[in-house]
Parts: C-alpha cells; sequence; structure tokens
C-alpha cells in the first residue's frame, strides 16, 4: 500500500516541479525608497539584467517546470517585466503571475495563493523578496523533503540554510535581518526550537534531551537561504491562522503547537555552494560583486547571456516572433548585447568607448554604450548603459544605473545610484549611499553619512504618481538620444519637474535641500515619516486595548530592519527610566476618570490600580504618590470639569464622594502613620504646584478629608507641627504667592485645634 | 625535558568486596589487577611512557600497591595524600568530607616538572588510542585535552539480557552535556545535570563564535585529561575542591567568552601571589616559590582551548558491577593485543567441559564433569565434581563443591560454595560460606549486613 503511494508521490513530483517566488520584502523601509524608483527590488539591475532573471534562470536550470510569482504592490512593473523578458516566450507555460495589489505581509501572499487553489503537491518557496541567488541546482531539495516525509509523515515544511563559519557576524553574507537560531536534531535534523530575537542566553528544555538517541545541533545565524520546500499544509496552515504574518511566526507557530498539531519542520543546511537571498540593500550590492567575482558561478554574466542567446534562437525560429521589442521600454532589460569577459574579471557588454589612460583595475561591469574617459579608476562596480564617467574620477564598489553621468575628479564609494542622476564635478561619496532617480548632486558636495536621497517627494497620492511617470518617460526618451547633449536637458526638466510640484502638490513645499546636495544640485534626503509617527503613536497609545498594542509589535516586529538590513534599535523608546513615572500617573488619572465617567465601584478601580503596579514597575511610594496625585488632579481633567461649576472644589468633592475617598482610606489607612504622612505631604505639594487651582481650597479639603475619617486630626496637628518648625529654622520660604495657602492651613488647623478643645 | 608527567590516580576505595584490604586499583580482571590496564594504555605511548609517573594512592594502600608495581618493569613514584580533611577524624563525617580530585593534586603539585600534565584514572578500561588526544593537544596547543567515552551500557550481548547480578543497585548516572563545535572538536561547555533546572542554557556570545554546535549527551568523561601547567596553576590557586565537577565547566566557560583565568582564582591575594610568585603560604610546599620561579605562568599561554577526542572503541571505566563483568569478559582479547600471550584456558582436561573463552588461573583444580563456559577463575580455586559455571566471575582461593551450579555471579576470594548451591545474579563477598543447598538468585552476601551498602559505586571524583 504505502509503496504505490509513494511511486504516486514521486511521479506527480516528477511530473512537475512548482517553485513560488513572493516578491516583496515587506521591508517598508525598502518599499518606501521603491517608491521612488518606481522599479521594485526584485527588478534592480544586478550586472544588466533584472536580479530575478537570475532566479529564474536558477529555477529553470533545476528543472523546475511551473514558477509562480506572487506579485504585490508593484505587479503592473512585474508584469510587463515577464511580458517582455524572453522567460515568457520560451516557458510561456510554466511562469504564472499572481497579482495582489492588497497584501501587506508574506502571510497575505500565502492566503492569496491558498484561495487560487492550484497548489496540491510540494512547491519550493523563495520568500526573501523572491531572489536568491545560487550557484546550486535546487531540484535535489524536492527528494530532501520527500525523504523527511517519508521518515515522518508530518513533516510540513523543511527550511534551507547554508552553513556560515565562525566570525559570522562579520561575514558579508550575513545582515541582522537573518538572526536566527536554529535548534535541531544532528540525524534527522528537524526543527525543534526556532527563535529569532537577540537574547543572551537560550534556554533549551531539558525533556528534549530525554528522548533515546538525540542529539541536538544548534545553528546559530547560518545564512537564511529564504527558501524552503513546503508541503500543501503549509498553505492551508496560514489560511487557518490568520495572524501569521512571517515565516518566523508561522514556524515558531507550528513548533508550539506541535504536541495538538503533530506538524513538524524540518532543515537543511548546505555546506557548500553560493547562496545569496537578496532582499535588502546591503545584499542586493554583494550579489552584484559576488556574481562579478564569479563566486555565484555559473550564475555569470557571459554565460547567462549566451544562454539567453540560444534561448532566443530558439524561441525566433519556433514562434515567428511577432512580439517585437519596445526598445524604450525594454532597454533596462536589454540582452541582445553580447558581454566579453576580459581577465582581472572585467566584463564589457556591447561598445563601449574606453579611454587608454583609464585604470579598470579588476571586478567591474560596463554597460553598453558607456564612455568612461582619461584617469578614471574603477574597481569593483558596475556601470550601466549609457554612462559617462569624466575625468580622474574614482568610483569603488559601487552600483551605477543607466544613464549617469558623473562629473570630473568625483569618489565615490560603496553606492547605488539610479537611473538619469547627475553628479558635478568634485563630488566625494563615502558611505554607503543611495541616489534615486534624477537627483543631481552639485559641485564639490561630500556626502559622508549613510542616507537616500531623492529628487522629489511623491509619497502616495496617485495624481502625483502619474504625473511622475510623465516626466519620467520623457527623460528616458531624452536620454535615450545622445547623453552627452541630453544633459543639460534633462537637468533642466528635473527642475521643472520640481517646479510643477510645488504647483501641484499642496501637501509639502519640496525644497532641494542645497545644504545637502549643493546649490547647483536637486534633491533631498528621503526621511521615513511614518517612522516617527509610528513612534510617535506608540507613545500615546499606550492605554489602547491590547489588540492594538500586539499590533504594534507586529509592525515593530515586521519593520526591524532597515533598508541595508540593519537592525533598528527601538528598546530605548521603549525603556522604562524616562517615561515610567508620569506615564504611569497618567495611566492612574485615566483609570480613575473612566471610573468616575462609568461609575465603576471602587473595589474594581482597586483591583484594577494593583494591576499596574507590576506592569509600570513602579516602587511602592511612587505607586502611592501618583494615586495621590491622580485624585487631586482629577478634577483638572477636561471631561471631567464640570462647565457650570467651574469651581475646583465642586468637583474634587464630587469625584471625592464618589470614588476617591474609598481609594484614599484604601491605600492610606488612618492608623498608618507613615502612609497618613504621606498623603500630607504629597497634598501639599500638589497644593503649592497649583496654588492658584487647588492652594486657596485646601482647608476645604482637609475638613472633607477630616469629616470623613480619612486623615486623623492628630497627625493633622504633627504635621502642622513639623512644617512651622521647617519655617521656623528657615527650611521651608514661604514665597509671597504661597501666602495665600499657609493662611487658609492656619486657619483650618486652629480650627481644628478648637474645635478638639471643645470636644 | 619531559613534556609529559603523567598521574595515575588509583586512590579508590574498592566496594566491590568488603575485604578493605584490595584497593580498586588492585581489582582483578582477567586476572590482573586494575592499574595493570591502566599502566599499559600509558605504556601504549612511547611520549607517555618515558614520562615520569606519579601514582597517586591513599596511606592505607601504599604498601601493598607498592609490592604489586615493584614486580612490574617500571619506574614509578608513589604518592600518598590525605584522603579526607585533618579536622574530621569522625567517620560519619569522613564520606562527605573526601578530598576532591584538586585537593589531591595540590598534595603532589611540587612534583610536576613539565610543560604538561597527563592525568589518569586507574579505571579506565580499554584499548585506548592516545596517539589522535596527543597529537590534537600539540597541534591546537591547547590547554585541555580531555577523552570523552560514548556511554555504553552493555545492556545485551547478544540475545541474552545481562542482568545486574547482586542486589539491585540503580545506577542513574547523571546526564552531562557537552556542548561542542564538531568541526574543531572544541568543547564550548559542560553543564552537570545536576546544575540545571529545566533548561539548558546557551549564551549568545558563545554561540556566535561557535555558529554550529553540537550538544552530546551520548558522551561521558573518561578521566583521562591533558592538561598545561599553566592551567593546573590556576586550579591549584582555585577554591574548587573537585576538578571536573567544578573548576573543568567554569575554566571552558572562561575560554569560550574569552575572560582571563585568573578570574578563577579565589582571592585576589592568591592572585597576587600568582602573578608575583613571591609568597609561599598557599601550601606546605616549602619548594613552591621555587618552582613558581622557574615555571613562569604567563597568561598568554592559556588560550588554547579545550578540546575533545572520541574513541570509536569499546572503552568504558570500570565503576560498577555491570563494567566489571563487562571488564572481565574483555580481558583475554585485551590482554592479547596488549603483550601478545593468551591467557585463555588452553589445556583439555578428561571429562571437564570447559570453553575456550574462560580464563582460569593457576594452582587450580577442577574436579570431573564440570562444565566452565564464559568464566573467569583466579588462582588457587578449588572446583569439585559436578559444578556449572556460566558467565561468571570466581577471584583467587574460591572452592566451589560438589554440584554447584553458578551462573552470572561474582565469588570474591575465600569463599567457599557449599554442595550442591544454585546461585543465579547474585554477588558473594569474600570470606563468606555458602552453606549447601541453599539457592540464592539477586542476592549480596556480606560480611556486615549492611543493608545499604553500595558496591563499586563509582567515584566520580576525578
Amino acid at each position: 500500500m504505502i509503496e504505490s503511494t509513494d511511486i504516486n508521490v514521486d511521479y506527480c513530483e516528477e511530473e512537475r516541479l512548482t517553485c513560488v517566488l513572493v516578491l516583496d520584502t515587506f521591508n517598508i523601509y525598502i518599499n518606501e525608497i521603491v517608491s521612488h524608483i518606481s522599479l521594485p527590488l526584485c527588478l534592480w539591475p544586478i550586472n544588466g539584467r533584472p536580479l530575478l532573471d537570475y532566479t529564474i534562470h536558477t529555477l529553470i536550470q533545476s528543472n523546475i517546470q511551473e514558477i509562480i510569482l506572487l506579485a504585490t504592490s508593484y505587479s503592473n512593473e512585474i508584469c510587463s517585466y515577464i511580458m517582455n523578458s524572453q522567460w515568457l516566450r520560451t516557458y510561456s507555460k510554466f511562469i504564472k503571475l499572481i497579482p495582489y495589489k492588497e497584501a501587506r505581509s508574506l502571510g497575505d501572499c500565502l492566503r492569496n495563493l491558498e484561495k487560487e487553489n492550484i497548489i496540491n503537491r510540494n512547491f519550493l518557496l523563495l520568500y526573501g523578496n523572491g531572489t536568491l541567488l545560487t550557484s546550486e541546482k535546487l531540484n535535489t531539495l524536492f527528494s530532501v523533503h520527500n525523504e523527511n516525509i517519508r521518515r515522518d509523515r508530518n513533516c510540513i515544511m523543511t527550511l534551507v540554510y547554508r552553513q556560515l563559519n565562525s566570525n559570522h557576524f562579520e561575514h558579508p553574507s550575513y545582515t541582522d535581518d537573518q538572526h536566527v537560531f536554529v535548534l535541531r536534531d544532528n540525524n534527522t535534523h528537524r526543527v525543534y526550537d526556532y527563535s529569532n530575537e537577540y537574547l543572551d542566553k537560550y534556554q533549551i528544555s531539558l525533556d528534549l534531551f530525554k528522548q533515546p538517541n538525540i542529539t541536538m545541533e544548534i545553528l546559530y545565524c547560518p545564512l537564511d537561504c529564504r527558501l524552503a520546500i513546503c508541503s500543501p499544509d503549509v498553505l492551508h496552515l496560514f489560511q487557518d491562522n490568520f495572524d501569521f504574518l512571517t515565516i518566523n511566526e508561522f514556524v515558531q507557530g507550528v513548533l508550539f503547537e506541535a504536541k495538538i498539531t503533530s506538524h513538524t519542520i524540518y532543515s537543511h543546511l548546505y555546506e557548500t555552494g553560493y547562496f545569496l537571498s537578496v532582499h535588502n540593500l546591503r545584499l542586493y550590492m554583494k550579489g552584484t560583486f559576488d556574481i562579478l567575482r564569479r563566486w555565484s558561478y555559473p550564475l555569470v554574466p557571459e554565460i547567462i547571456s549566451s544562454m539567453d542567446k540560444q534561448l532566443f534562437s530558439i524561441v525566433t525560429t519556433l514562434v515567428s516572433s511577432q512580439i517585437k521589442l519596445n526598445d524604450s521600454d525594454v532597454s533596462f532589460y536589454n540582452i541582445s548585447y553580447p558581454i566579453i569577459y576580459d581577465k582581472h574579471n572585467i566584463y564589457k557588454q556591447g561598445d563601449i568607448k574606453l579611454d587608454r589612460l583609464s585604470n579598470i583595475e579588476q571586478d567591474v561591469f560596463i554597460g553598453h554604450n558607456s564612455q568612461i574617459l582619461s584617469g578614471v579608476y574603477l574597481r569593483r562596480s558596475c556601470i550601466g548603459q549609457n554612462c559617462i564617467i569624466d575625468k580622474n574620477t574614482q568610483i569603488i564598489n559601487s552600483i551605477l544605473w543607466n544613464h549617469i553621468q558623473i562629473g570630473e575628479n568625483c569618489i565615490i564609494k560603496n553606492s547605488i545610484i539610479c537611473n538619469n542622476v547627475l553628479i558635478r564635478n568634485n563630488v566625494q561619496i563615502d558611505k554607503e549611499c543611495m541616489l534615486c532617480e534624477n537627483v543631481i548632486i552639485g559641485t564639490n558636495v561630500h556626502l559622508n553619512q549613510r542616507m537616500i536621497i531623492i529628487a522629489s517627494n511623491f509619497i502616495t497620492s496617485t495624481g502625483i504618481i502619474d504625473e511622475i511617470e510623465i516626466i519620467k518617460n520623457d527623460d528616458i526618451s531624452i536620454s535615450s538620444e545622445n547623453v552627452k547633449c541630453s544633459n543639460s536637458k534633462q537637468r533642466s526638466n528635473s527642475t521643472s519637474s520640481s517646479e510643477k510640484f510645488i504647483n501641484s502638490s499642496n501637501e509639502e513645499i519640496i525644497v532641494s535641500n542645497s545644504d545637502l546636495v549643493g546649490i547647483d544640485g536637486f534633491g533631498k534626503e528621503l526621511i521615513f515619516n511614518f517612522v516617527h509617527d509610528g513612534q510617535a503613536e506608540n507613545f500615546e497609545d499606550t492605554d489602547n486595548d491590547e489588540d492594538d498594542d500586539s499590533d504594534d509589535d507586529d509592525k515593530n516586529q515586521l519593520n526591524a530592519f532597515d533598508a541595508w538590513g540593519y537592525r533598528i534599535e527601538r528598546r530605548e523608546n521603549r525603556g522604562s527610566s524616562v517615561i515610567s513615572d508620569d506615564d504611569f500617573q497618567e495611566e492612574v488619572i485615566r483609570t480613575l476618570k473612566r471610573a468616575y465617567m462609568e461609575n465603576l465601584k471602587p473595589n474594581n478601580i482597586i483591583d484594577e490600580l494593583n494591576i499596574l503596579k507590576p506592569t509600570y514597575n513602579v516602587s511602592p511610594t511612587e505607586f502611592e504618590q501618583s494615586i495621590i496625585r491622580a485624585i487631586f488632579l482629577l478634577p483638572l481633567e477636561n471631561q471631567i470639569a464640570n462647565p457650570e461649576q467651574l469651581n475646583y472644589w465642586n468637583t474634587l468633592k464630587l469625584t471625592m464622594d464618589k470614588i476617591s475617598q474609598t481609594i484614599l482610606k484604601n491605600y492610606m489607612k488612618i492608623t498608618n502613620e507613615q502612609a497618613q504622612m504621606l498623603l500630607l505631604n504629597e497634598i501639599d505639594l500638589i497644593c503649592l504646584e497649583y496654588i492658584q487651582l487647588i492652594g486657596v481650597y485646601i482647608a476645604n479639603i482637609l475638613m472633607y478629608l477630616y469629616d470623613n475619617d480619612v486623615i486623623d486630626e492628630q497627625l493633622i496637628l504633627k504635621w502642622y507641627e513639623n512644617k512651622q518648625e521647617k519655617i521656623k529654622n528657615n527650611q521651608l520660604i514661604i514665597k509671597l504667592e504661597e501666602e495665600i495657602y499657609y493662611d487658609k492651613l492656619k486657619q483650618f488647623v486652629e480650627w481644628l485645634q478648637n474645635a478638639e478643645s471643645d470636644v | 625535558m619531559k613534556e609529559f608527567t603523567v598521574i595515575l590516580y588509583a586512590g579508590g576505595n574498592n566496594r566491590l568486596s568488603t575485604d578493605l584490604s584490595i584497593p580498586k586499583a588492585l581489582l582483578p580482571i582477567g586476572n590482573r589487577p586494575l592499574i595493570w590496564f591502566s599502566l599499559e594504555i600509558i605504556q601504549s605511548h612511547p611520549s607517555l611512557a618515558s614520562s615520569p609517573l606519579l601514582i597517586l594512592t591513599s596511606g592505607q594502600y601504599r604498601q601493598i600497591l607498592d609490592d604489586y608495581l615493584s614486580t612490574l618493569n617500571i619506574t614509578y613514584e608513589l604518592i600518598v595524600y590525605r584522603q579526607h580533611h585533618e579536622s574530621t577524624s569522625d567517620d560519619q563525617q569522613q564520606i562527605q568530607d573526601e578530598l576532591g580530585t584538586l585537593d589531591i593534586l595540590r598534595s603532589c603539585y611540587s612534583r610536576i616538572r613539565t610543560e604538561s600534565i597527563c592525568l589518569i584514572s586507574c579505571d579506565l578500561f580499554g584499548k585506548v588510542n592516545l596517539t589522535s588526544l596527543i597529537n590534537m593537544f600539540r597541534v591546537r596547543d591547547a590547554s585541555l585535552s580531555m577523552l570523552l567515552i560514548k556511554t555504553i551500557i552493555p545492556s545485551t550481548t547478544g540475545k541474552e539480557t545481562i542482568i545486574q547480578p547482586g542486589q539491585k543497585i540503580k545506577f542513574t548516572t547523571e546526564p552531562e552535556f557537552y556542548t561542542v563545535d564538531q568541526s574543531t572538536n572544541r568543547v564550548t561547555s559542560i553543564r552537570l545535570k545536576a546544575d540545571l533546572d529545566e533548561y539548558l542554557p546557551l549564551r549568545q556570545n558563545i554561540l556566535a563564535k561557535y555558529p554550529r554546535t553540537i550538544i552530546r549527551t551520548d558522551l561521558v568523561d573518561a578521566h583521562l585529561y591533558l592538561i598545561k601547567k599553566s592551567c593546573l596553576d590556576i586550579a591549584i590557586r582555585s577554591d574548587y575542591s573537585s576538578f571536573r565537577k567544578e573548576f573543568l565547566p567554569k575554566m571552558i566557560r572562561q575560554m569560550a567568552i574569552d575572560q582571563p583565568l585568573e578570574d578563577l582564582i579565589s582571592t585576589p591575594a592568591n592572585r597576587t601571589t600568582m602573578i608575583r610568585q613571591q609568597t609561599t603560604d598557599l601550601d606546605d610546599n616549602a619548594d613552591l616559590s621555587r618552582l613558581l620561579e622557574e615555571y613562569d605562568c604567563d597568561n598568554q599561554e592559556i588560550r588554547g582551548g579545550c578540546y575533545y577526542s572520541t574513541d570509536e572503541t569499546q572503552i568504558f571505566r570500570v565503576k560498577h558491577v555491570l563494567s566489571y563483568l563487562e571488564a572481565n569478559r574483555q580481558a583475554s582479547s585485551l590482554i592479547l593485543s596488549y603483550t601478545n600471550e593468551d591467557i585463555t584456558f588452553k589445556e583439555r582436561l578428561e571429562q571437564i567441559q570447559i570453553s575456550s573463552d574462560c580464563i582460569i588461573g593457576d594452582g587450580h583444580d577442577i574436579g570431573k564433569k564440570t562444565t566452565i563456559r564464559r568464566t573467569i577463575i583466579g588462582k588457587n580455586c578449588r572446583i569439585e565434581d559436578k559444578c556449572k559455571i556460566i558467565n561468571c566471575v570466581l577471584l583467587d582461593n574460591v572452592h566451589v563443591k560438589e554440584g554447584v551450579t553458578l551462573q552470572n555471579s561474582i565469588i570474591c576470594s575465600r569463599s567457599t560454595i557449599g554442595s550442591k548451591c544454585e546461585i543465579q545474579n547474585s554477588i558473594i563477598c569474600s570470606n563468606q560460606q555458602i552453606e549447601g543447598n541453599s539457592k540464592l538468585n539477586g542476592e549480596t552476601i556480606s560480611a556486615i549486613n549492611h543493608e545499604s551498602e553500595v558496591y563499586m559505586v563509582y567515584d566520580d571524583e576525578q
């Protein structure tokens, strides 16, 4: 029985190998940048070809017969790429694009895929932007997964990692967002624990060791290939659990419920081979240079382009090619130019103009129709098509897209420069910078910080985007002419576009930051507004319901890494030291306010306050002080202060009658001298603080408290004596405006003494 | 100068028989004392064989051990250590106050004059190939190399399940968690179960250095260490009493997180002595300071890390009854491999069935119609007619009378088994007289009828 089904499974597998690519990083920082380039990360050029080309190439080499692309917000661009690429003409049956613009997370995409109901067998899932550069053939992974299933029927997923040797934190392929801790069985490779948290100590339950013949292995920060082989059940699980947003949450969820659902997850560790999942800017650069240096062999430019030619010839012979390439659209993806591979890893595409005196050291790609003038020094860089590099400029470790002009005597390091950027003379860029489309960097500008520079800020409004697209098209049509003469035009064009902006958008005036890019430059730094908004929200909305909080956490988790893959530290903001005191008091006031408005029972309020205590980590004295302050400041709150009775005392009396006195009685027991003194001191402080507002009513307040047996009269007298002594010893200096308070106090005390003697 | 000083720890009490005149080191296995096997291990590697050999023992066994060792052709030095703290003379307290290994090492510290030390316990049994361990120690310039062995609990041989003779005593071995880096064989942490609650903690900073580590629970310490003198210097100055349980895990932790080992030195006062090497108040050894001057302990030297080596061959420590039986079964082949002498019983006697896997000592007197299989019999044993002895260990001077059936049992020296007894899965201690026709199964017969007597419980202090 079992054998026959197994054979069936194998038969099916051989029939069709499916791979699902999720073409989005779901990193808001990257998507923000992408919105300024209108080219999704998966289509960014690596050595003259879009990133996705490399992945699809590998998949086709691995005999994957069905490729499903899950596109999100940029599905139009991806669609037009697919339509124009040679893949569709060659493998039209195999490539399927499923756009789902609303997807906000990986979970959304996979849920959408589940609805499509086209997956009914094991599939490869590439979830880190869908762009994996690898030299390995991935079809072997299916047999790994099948082997896991054969041994353990509950296996639903096999995660793929590549081993890094020690010192992996300095490994260039490692970025913070790959931090992961995996605990697995050394023999079966079953995953038992999985965490991507930063902890000082990881704990392993000793129960795991009770199983016989088990040897645990820890993989700490292996290179995350963002690759998994999934059973169809994975999609169902995503469908069933709406809270799974990422693979991390999925894996942790499955492992957590392993005892109930008995699903298991396995892992596979490659010890050799090149793997790089490009899902942030740092990895994008790393991938570009790795390919230049041929680590990814056979995934290198000239081999791929020669293969394309073969494909192309097949296609052209088989299909009478009626699809005419629209040159201006596809010039970006142009593949028709042959690539020459020279020694020192220098790649020359098509016709290029190289000056004799230029120094092209090593690991350089130069695109078609680019000009390198004399004295230029190039090392480990990628120059796109139609670029002009002027005299004596140094370009190191950088990626230049197409139609870029760089002036004389510039030094450009570690940067990404997008289409149609103009860099004037004597510009120096040191750190990882990203110059988005149409930016102009003025003369003598020195950029020495990591930043992203955009030409104009169009963020969300669709009307604006349309306009931009028109402008962009103009630019391209101009730049496809002779670049040299288009420069001036281009510049004027972009400045005019900015003017248009100033006219059209009334949201924010776009000012080119001349401090940053120079007087003759154009562009400004991209600031992630929503980040600050989000943080402000966090600050204010701490009193929201728990659901909201968890949402915030999710958001934080999703956006914990910036575009370069660095971890964003948020902890400081959430730290307790600064906010705890005030925050706690506000929280208490809010609680009381709500209790007052909703007529809650005082006992319930006390319970609620007690619960607040541990969450805010306040000391008992602080806790009591906060409560006292909250009670006396409560009448100042807007909604409670009755417009008809503007009198503070009247409102206080109302709140006191309703809730406050019970609370005071509960916390400041009349028998507890220390607490009573604390109460009096605190009232004293509040009165002095709000002398006009509260201080004048001190007699009424004390009277009320005395009448209602909140405060013992002896203690009032004692406290007053202490105070008088301090005044005598000049420890307390009464200010002029405070006299009214002390007068009232004196009156009350005198009355109290008299009343006592009367009795 | 020699590279190693070999320290052989031969101090353990023999708890197999109540006859305390025999130390554990002289417990016979295949009619040779246990220490003989350890000495063979040492002799098997040239660089250890030529090293000075210190044998640690307690005062009461000094003479008997010396008598035996002098018959062998080796040079050695016997060092007697105080077995208990002097302050406690009360018998009951002695057990708790036993000195740890480090305390014992302190007593012989002054004799160490080499750069490295090989510490070995006399109950290690098996064919140990030290070459890989010593090479690793040298190549990696390790601070410490240790031999770890697979826990083999010989529960079955072939189809038969082995039943532990004697009273049922559970040997619950405590799991030890060795976190190791598999590619370099580096030990990154050692945790004992006793120190843990529910979770095994792993420090992030260690994981960051060794991203692919394996937690092994299937290994046990063979109590064979190669240590740099500089490390031992620190161990001697620490407060710890046990080397393996206290000092070693801490030392490995310090090395893994790149902290100076000097932190383990007990008090700041001691640390200054260590660095300045002036005072002598650490121990009553007068020549300590002179030695310290001679072997300057450079801080930088203690950076070698801690490595382990595993041996695939069957090695185990003779520490309880089961392993004692197992050792006896393997003794003949092991002796053959060491010295090329076949000690199995070759004589063929009329009307006696003796299988070829038996070892029978000199001076035997075996009666007719007796069957003996898989059994080791000591010297001067007398076995009368019609006996059946299967899977047993008989020590010296045992007298087995007529028609006795013995199975899976240990009979200690000078005992007499009365006629027609049937004894299964039992231990008979020395100088016992078993009356005729008795039937024993799973019992322990000893002179002191002490119920809670623990037999050959492994003494873990090494």
